[in-house]
């Protein structure tokens, strides 16, 4: 269960402050399918960063199945994140000189592993990317750098999958696939929280949370469930 | 290892970077090997040089008084001119020129005339120097300066000495000192003439190395030297021409202190070169830490993504700069240290210590980029994101 209680986080740069979170609160149970939404620059992102212990929330408190994430040091975060986290980053993230495979193989600690690379392999077919395994991927179009990322964010069997705009460039068909793959783990017990600003994405999740400049929506409550 | 495969993968991807960072290292040992393999070379031969080895000997006949030696520039007595051959067939004893010289004051159409016959240079058998002495082909003969003009002689000159005739071959320019007095023959010509046939009154040794005993340091170098020599040459007395030991040993400390100068500096400047570079490195993939700390990797792992690249790059230089620096002391050192060219040879250890060292180098050299790849927020990378 990932508790958020009264999170805010403020960037500061030099003379100028961004507040991107102001006291938000949000309680996602295990198993649980809920998605983030809000406009860009509503603090998405920073939710989910949250949540995985990359970043340090100014003030408030998170907790993963009861331990706060920002009590712990380096190296437990480290662990946490290895164990417990598979994020999907917006911007993908894949390291260029690895090709696709050995990029999903990346989570699990060791590239190239035989393990690794056979569930590597079988979450790129589900995600319609096996034939790109060996592919670098500067050679790979915007959308199966995002399938590729969302089959490493999976790879670890985590218990819990924070996706952010994992289907932003992606096909119908593309997209399907990524929430089906969401779905199926959901289904076998993960926890899914994705970040949008799609609609569309709303109708697969147990429960939809809006942001608006770092809130929550005051019209919908900070859990509404919209199903 | 699979993180080994992950360093080769990148260092394959940023092919620019790691050659460059590779040539730093390279570079740096190259340099110290070829200065540590010429160097021990350089050792011996200094070593032999303050031995008086490589000396510059002159040898007159024992009865020699040395106050009138040295205030007419010659003996007036004489020894046999078979001490040349001796001298030169005396095993152990390297030479590079070695003449026998005749010299006397002379009374020649009413002037004082120094009478001087010279032994053509015996060189030794594999000689690659060319003579530095002169020699006078036999009826031939050169005059100084001062005759010359005292006497009107020409080149082409015929000109008789003592009933016996020359054919002037050269008349010397000025040289400001006895020279100027002197007429130079074949040293059998002017023995000749002087009635002192199979005599000599000097031996010109020069750059004499002795490879016998060039292990005993403490020895002094003329006492050596008459040593080995009094049992050939009974008859004669050695002489050391200090000097010129004493400059060249003065150029070789000067060349020692220039390289110790620089050496450092060349080790600092590649230092900071691979460091500049591992900071390079470190910028470029700050995305890939920022991912890999996002996905769990800890420091440990991301130190030795980084260390472990920096060891292969101190390792690949330390092979190559070997190889580099040897091939450098092998194919310059022999024109450099010319009397002990052949004891120029690969130093092995050097290699050990290099492939030792040198990663450590590197490691040292890129830690502070290191350091920074690894207390580095992932935040910050992947905060481009922050919505």
């Amino acid at each position: 269960m990932i508790v958020l209680r009264n999170v805010t986080k403020t960037y500061v740069s030099g003379r100028s402050k961004v507040v991107a979170l102001k006291g938000v609160t949000l309680q996602v149970e295990k198993g649980e399918f809920v998605v983030v939404r809000g406009p860009s620059g509503s603090g998405k992102t920073t939710l989910l960063m949250t949540m995985a212990a990359m970043l340090q929330p100014t003030s408030g408190s998170v907790t993963v199945d009861g331990y706060n994430l920002h009590e712990m040091n380096t190296r437990e975060k480290t662990d946490f994140r290895a164990r417990t986290i598979g994020f999907a980053f917006q911007m993908f993230h894949l390291i260029p000189y690895l090709n696709v495979g050995e990029n999903v193989a990346l989570a699990a600690g060791t590239v190239g592993q035989g393990d690794a690379r056979a569930k590597a392999r079988e979450l790129l077919r589900q995600l319609g990317m096996e034939e790109r395994a060996l592919h670098m991927p500067s050679e790979l179009s915007v959308g199966e750098r995002q399938r590729a990322a969302m089959a490493r964010a999976l790879l670890n069997h985590p218990k819990i999958v924070l996706a952010d705009e994992p289907t932003g460039n992606l096909d119908p068909e593309n997209t399907a696939a990524v929430f089906s793959c969401l779905s199926n783990f959901q289904r076998e017990g993960g926890t899914v929280v994705v970040a949008t600003h799609e609609t569309e994405a709303a109708l697969l999740a147990d429960r939809v949370f809006s942001l608006r400049n770092g809130r929550g929506e005051p019209g919908l409550g900070c859990l509404e469930a919209v199903k | 290892m699979r993180i080994v495969s992950l360093i080769f993968k990148e260092i394959r991807y940023r092919k620019v970077n790691f050659v460059l960072s590779l040539v730093a290292v390279l570079t740096a040992v190259a340099l110290f090997v070829a200065f540590v393999t010429a160097g021990e070379t350089y050792r011996l031969e200094t070593r032999k040089i303050q031995l008086g080895m490589g000396q510059n000997l002159r040898i007159i006949p024992r009865e020699t008084p040395m106050d009138k030696f040295w205030s007419v520039g010659f003996s007036e007595y004489t020894m046999p001119e078979d001490y040349v051959r001796r001298f030169a067939a005396l095993e152990g004893y390297e030479y590079t020129h070695l003449t026998g010289t005749l010299h006397k004051k002379v009374r020649w159409r009413d002037k004082d005339v120094i009478l001087a016959g010279i032994l053509p240079e015996v060189m030794p058998p594999d000689a690659k120097q060319p003579p530095m002495t002169f020699s006078v082909n036999r009826g031939n003969a050169y005059v100084g300066f001062e005759l010359a003009r005292m006497f009107d002689i020409k080149a082409g000159d015929k000109i008789e000495i003592f009933g016996k005739p020359f054919y002037v071959a050269k008349c010397l320019s000025q040289t400001g000192s006895s020279d100027d007095i002197r007429i130079y023959g074949h040293l059998h010509d002017v023995q000749s003439v002087l009635g002192l046939e199979g005599r000599i009154n000097e031996i010109r040794a020069l750059e004499c190395l002795c490879m016998i005993e060039s292990g005993r340091i403490n020895l002094d170098p003329l006492t050596l030297a008459q040593r080995q020599l009094a049992e050939i040459l009974p008859d004669a007395k050695v002489l050391l021409l200090q000097g010129i030991a004493e400059v060249r040993q003065k150029q070789r400390a000067a060349m020692e202190g220039y390289l110790a100068l620089i050496m450092p500096i060349v080790i600092v400047a590649c230092g900071v070169w691979i460091g500049l570079l591992a900071m390079l490195n470190v910028r470029q993939r700050l995305e890939e830490i920022g991912i890999m700390r996002g996905l769990g990797y800890g420091s440990g792992k991301i130190i030795l993504l980084f260390l472990g690249r920096s060891v292969i790059i101190g390792l690949g230089g330390a092979l190559l700069g070997f190889v580099g620096g040897t091939a450098l002391a092998l194919h310059f050192g022999p024109d450099i240290f010319k009397t002990t060219a052949k004891t120029i040879e690969p130093q092995y250890v050097w290699l050990l210590w290099s492939v030792v060292i040198a990663p450590i180098f590197a490691a040292v050299s890129s830690f502070i980029p290191t350091v920074s790849a690894v207390t580095y927020d992932p935040a910050i990378t992947l905060g481009k994101e922050l919505q």
